[in-house]
This record gives structure tokens, sequence and C-alpha cells, in this order.
């Protein structure tokens, strides 16, 4: 287990709620944790990998009538976790000690959201979820070979669109970041309205200037709203720390435009973008984020990377950083 | 016995046991290769951290460090020529007893210095199998087994294959009961038998011995009837640490012996060698049995890489035991008696 209390005590995405079916199993792996996802007739739990008895994997069992079985003895596990039957012994009452470490689960955003620990926060916000001027587009996970904040902090950079993502998100003819403004919140980080040129913001191959407003909501989830007129889109982006070397990024985009474009034509875009900056992210050494801001360079355009930085080290995140 | 460590063989970077659980280890013997695998080539084979080569040299099969005195070269990437085993970097030659016959570099009259000599271990065929033993004398003597000499029974050797798991381990997955009605139920396992009646644990000076019955599902060769459940008689002696003998006896006489030897590699993997022996279709092809026990190992395979912690936990109380965990409490226990520490990575 990865010993970061700020991680351990938030909030985690490790499903999309809509992908488990009833009576499925799954393994998943958090913070350096072996868990299994299931859904039995009592909703989804997530548990610690491992059945007590002999440290075999529960998620290599079955789902029946709301118990999971573990597949080495058919040791078998309510919806709490409880062991209440040994198929070796079936007259025998299992032994108190014979119960999984369960973790607390949420749903929201069609995401299965839960924590190692005991979290003291609510889930990051994304009002547009429940906006009906909204179309919520999911996409995702992305697998990186990389840590969470050197992926947020990829996802909160301007500065790299016009030569990651050139025709998609930048413009190499118009490389230069006008002056903006980047603040620490009691809730996180926001950067207002940075304006920035692109060759085709809306999908109707026009080029035009709009206006990004960021934000880091938790040390590893960040949105955007990017506005062009009336148009909003907007975007969070929440990472799963996975173990040492990996990540799992998350995202939901919501636009109120466009409706007539395939959900599948948006998220092939986006998957195009996020492969544009894997390699990219992936390469970035040293892999853990620095939080003194003398280890790397920072420029002006830099003010929302900075202030996140500051933010991680006020909140004591050890995970990804140094 | 030996008091000198093998720590000073093991590659540090390589190091997979503490040195005191690899020495308790080396104390005993263990199967390296099938016999019937040493030919006109030397083998790699890994034991305890310690990278070997098996060749078969003037007296009989050698087991040797994989290492050349000369420049460090892995003598298994070398060849055979006759009885004498040939570094592929600069040719020096070694016989089976670890003395260097040559050197071609040199004129033939140059004396060869006394260092140049390859550090052998004892080598011992019995049972079809080459057991050695890095840390000698061996504490216990290689396991008898004398019914594999029967003249009523044909043995039929397992391909090896390796295990991504500590010894121990699969040594208790394969003395264990309570997990046959759940994991092999695509071979013999009886999903609707699985109870387990209480047994007894046979506490000897080198092993542990147990038996029960067992309502098996004939699935396949063994009584050659589909989805008839007999009761079998399983005989379990598990010679400590790492080799058991299955003896499964049918109500009409037909005994199938199986012989499980775990040799660990590293304290993470593991190769496993099977014999099987038999009183019955002698005359009959091979290999569906064969292949009948390599699928019910398949069906062991993934439970057992999977399990976790890696290491077999010798503190009974970081698991949680039933009373058809008999067997597997006396194992642990006997493991804490030969001195192994449970800290097995260094």
């Amino acid at each position: 287990m990865i010993d970061d209390p700020v991680l351990l005590n938030d909030w985690h995405v490790v499903a999309r709620a809509s992908e488990l079916a009833a009576d499925s199993v799954r393994p998943s792996r958090l913070l350096g944790v072996d868990i299994v996802i299931w859904r039995g007739g009592d909703g989804i739990q997530v548990w610690d990998d491992l059945c007590i008895h002999r440290g075999a994997k529960l998620s290599g069992g079955r789902v029946k009538e709301g118990c999971l079985t573990c597949p080495y003895h058919g040791w078998t596990y309510d919806s709490a976790g409880k062991c209440v039957r040994i198929p070796a012994h079936p007259s025998q009452t299992p032994p108190p000690r014979a119960h999984t470490r369960t973790h607390p689960v949420r749903v929201a955003y069609d995401l299965v959201w839960t924590s190692l620990g005991t979290p003291a926060g609510d889930l990051p916000p994304f009002p547009e979820w429940d906006d009906p001027a909204y179309r919520n587009i999911p996409c995702g996970p992305y697998p990186f070979n990389a840590l969470g904040p050197r992926v947020i902090e990829n996802f909160l950079d301007v500065g790299h669109f016009p030569f990651v993502h050139a025709g998609y998100l930048g413009d190499p003819g118009h490389t230069e970041i006008d002056d903006y403004e980047a603040e620490i919140t009691p809730t996180g980080v926001i950067a207002r309205d940075i304006p920035i040129w692109q060759p085709d913001p809306d999908g109707t191959g026009q080029s035009a200037k709009v206006f990004y407003t960021y934000e880091a909501l938790r040390p590893l989830t960040a949105r955007f709203t990017k506005a062009q007129g009336d148009k909003r889109f907007s975007m969070i982006d929440i990472v799963t720390p996975v173990d040492e070397g990996h990540s799992l990024a998350w995202a939901i985009m919501a636009m109120n435009y466009s409706f007539e474009v395939p959900a599948e034509k948006i998220v092939v875009f986006q998957d195009e973008v996020t492969a544009q900056d894997l390699p990219i992210v992936e390469s970035q050494r040293p892999e853990m984020l620095p939080l003194d801001l003398q280890a790397e360079l920072h420029l002006r355009s830099d003010r929302t990377a900075i202030a996140y930085r500051k933010w991680l080290r006020q909140l004591g995140l050890k995970y990804g950083t140094s | 016995m030996s008091t000198s460590s093998i720590a000073d063989i093991v590659r540090p970077n390589e190091a997979t046991f503490s040195d005191h659980d690899r020495d308790v280890l080396a104390s005993f013997w263990h199967p390296v290769a099938f016999a019937s695998e040493v030919a006109d080539k030397p083998l790699a084979r890994r034991l305890l951290d310690v990278r070997l080569v098996v060749f078969r040299g003037e007296g009989g099969i050698a087991v040797a460090r994989d290492l050349c005195a000369h420049r460090g070269a892995s003598l298994s990437r070398g060849w055979m020529d006759g009885c004498t085993l040939v570094c592929g970097y600069h040719g020096f030659r070694y016989a089976g007893d670890g003395s260097c016959s040559g050197v071609p570099a040199q004129d033939p009259s140059v004396p060869l210095s006394r260092k140049l000599r390859l550090r052998t271990f004892p080598a011992v065929v019995t049972h079809g199998l080459v057991w050695t033993c890095l840390r000698p004398p061996a504490r216990a003597p290689v396991p008898e087994w004398p019914d594999l000499a029967r003249a009523d029974r044909q043995n039929l050797e397992l391909p090896p294959s390796t295990w991504k798991a500590a010894a121990p381990r699969q040594v208790e997955n394969f003395n264990d009961v309570a997990h046959l009605s759940w994991v092999h139920t695509g071979t013999f396992g009886n999903r609707n038998a699985p109870r387990i009646d209480d047994y007894k644990v046979v506490e000897q000076p080198d092993s542990l011995e147990f038996s029960l019955r067992y309502p098996q599902v004939d699935r396949d060769t063994f009584l050659k009837r589909e989805n008839a459940i007999t009761s079998m008689t399983y005989v379990y002696t598990l010679r400590l640490p790492f080799a058991t003998k299955l003896g499964v006896t049918s109500p009409d006489g037909r005994i199938l012996d199986i012989y499980d030897i775990a040799s660990p590699e590293t304290a993470r993997q593991t190769r496993v060698y099977m014999l099987l022996s038999r009183n019955y279709d002698q005359l009959e092809a091979a290999g569906p049995a064969i292949d009948y026990q390599l699928h019910v190992n398949q069906e062991d395979i993934p439970v057992v890489e999977d399990q976790y912690p890696e290491d077999l936990p010798l503190d009974l109380r970081e698991e949680v035991h039933i009373s058809a965990d008999r067997m597997s409490i006396a194992y642990r226990r006997r493991l804490v008696s030969l001195g192994l520490s449970g800290s097995w990575i260094a």
C-alpha cells in the first residue's frame, strides 16, 4: 500500500458503474492495493482482493445469491464482507476474523468511487452532469505509465497545445500565451479565462480565440471549461493512482452545443488528443513532480502549474511528488 | 553439518532469499533436472538463487556453479565435447569433477592454476531425477519412495514447469484437500462434496502424513467412465521441505501415485517436477494421463500464483485456519522448526 494519507483518505474512481453487470466481479488496483469490485443484490462492493484464509484473490471467484465465493476453497462472503459459509465445514460458524477488508463505495457520474481510508471531503463536483443543457460524453480510462501529478499538470497546461496537439487544440502559428492569473482557493486552484487561439475550437472549421478556465478540484482531479460565445465545453479528468508506476485517467466531456455530432466521433477526437499527450507525459523526468519550484524552470504561462505545485505542497501530498 | 553460508555464490542483484533461509534450504537435496533432460548439451538451472550448470561428465551427471573461473562466463552457454564441458567464451575445458583439463589459448605444457576449477556440488540420480545439495552434508537423505521401483508400476515423467510462486505455497496447495471441490471442477473435483471430514496428521521426523477419502468425479482416463463418482483413498506423505507423494487408490485396486517435488529457483519462482506412477493401463499411451495431470496443474497455477502474501505466512496468526487446514498448520509449524524465518526476501 502506498503510504500517503492525503490520497488514502480521498475518493478514487475504480470502475464505470454501467459496465458492472449484475453478478459481475473484476480485479483492480488502487494505491498499490489489489482490490476486487463486484455487484450483487446489495449493489456494488469494493474490497481488498484477498481471502483471509489462504490469501487467494477473490476476484477469481463468482457471485451467487448476493455473495462472493472464493475460487480456492469456496469461502462465501456476504455483501458486508462477512464470511457466512465455509463449505469444508458447513455446520461450523465462520470465525469472526473471517472477514474481508471492505471499502466505502459511492456512485456518481456513472463512476464507482472508493477510498482505502476515511474520506473527509465529498466527491469532486461536476454540475454539468445533471444540467439538462449539457450532453455528457464519458471517455477513457486512459492508462498512463506515469504518476498522477504529472498527468494532471499536463491536463492543466495550455502551453503545449501548439506543439503536442498541432491542428487539434493548438496552432503552431499562435504559440504565445497571453498573461493570466492563477490562484489557490480554499478548495483548490483556479486559473480563469486564459485566451487561446485554436484552429477549430467548436468543430465548425473556423479558427477562433477561446477562453479556458481551469480548476484543480482534488490532488488528482482537474477540470476546465472552454468558452466561445455561448458555447461551453467542459471536461473533468479524474486520475486514479494505481500504484507507484501507473495511473488511469477517467474523463467526462460535457457540451451545450453540437448535439448532432455522434458521441463516438467526439470520443475518437479525445482518444487522439490523449495519444498525443501519452508519450510526452510518460517521458517526463523526474517521474515525481518536483514541488520545490527551484527544481524546474517556470514561465509566466506556467502560473497554473506553479499554483498547483504550491497547493499540493500545502496539502502535504507525498505520492508522485518530490 | 556445514556452517559456511552459500551467500557468496549468489549474484547480489539476484538474491531473493534471506541468507539465513537460503542456507537452511540449501542443506536439503533438491531436484534440478530429470536425468533424461541431461543429454549432449549443458543445462542452465537455478536453485535457491544460485545459477547452476548441469552436464554429463565422465563419472556421470555433474552439477556445478554456472560460472567459468577464467572470466565469469556462463558455462551453460558452452557445449559438450564428449564428457568435457567447454566454455563458450575462451574454450576452457572442464571435467565432471570440476577440474580444468585444458586452456586452448596457451601451450599445453604451461601448468594450470589450482584455482582454475568449477565449484561443484554433489549430484545424485534417483527416481529419474538429478538431485543436488548446495550446502552439504545434507540434513536428510533424498526421499526413498520404494514404490517407484516396484515391478508392477509404470512411471511417467511430467514435463517440468515453472510456477511464479514460492515453493511452500505450491507444496501447501498440493497437500490441500478443501480446494479440490472448487478449483478442480474441470477435472476430478466434486462440487457437490465440499465438506471435509476431520482427519489426523501423523508427524514423523522427516515427514507429515495424512489420509482421507474423497468422492472423486472421473471425467477422464482413470476409470474410463464419464462423471462417475468414485470414493478414492488419498494418502499424502510430505517429505520436508518440498517433496510430496500422494497415493490415490480406487476401491477396485487401481493405484495412481503422484509425486510432486517443488524445487525453489528463487523465493518467488518454483520449478515443479512431477512423476506419475500407476499399476494399470500400462499398455496404453502415456500421453492422456500426462495431459490430464497437466490440466489439473493448470487449474491450480493461476490461484497459487496470485496468492498474497507471496511467502507462506509462517506466523499462524496471519491467516485464518479451519479444521480442514490441519495439514497446512502442521506444515507451517514444521517449516519453522527447520529453522526457516519466513522473512524470505532479503
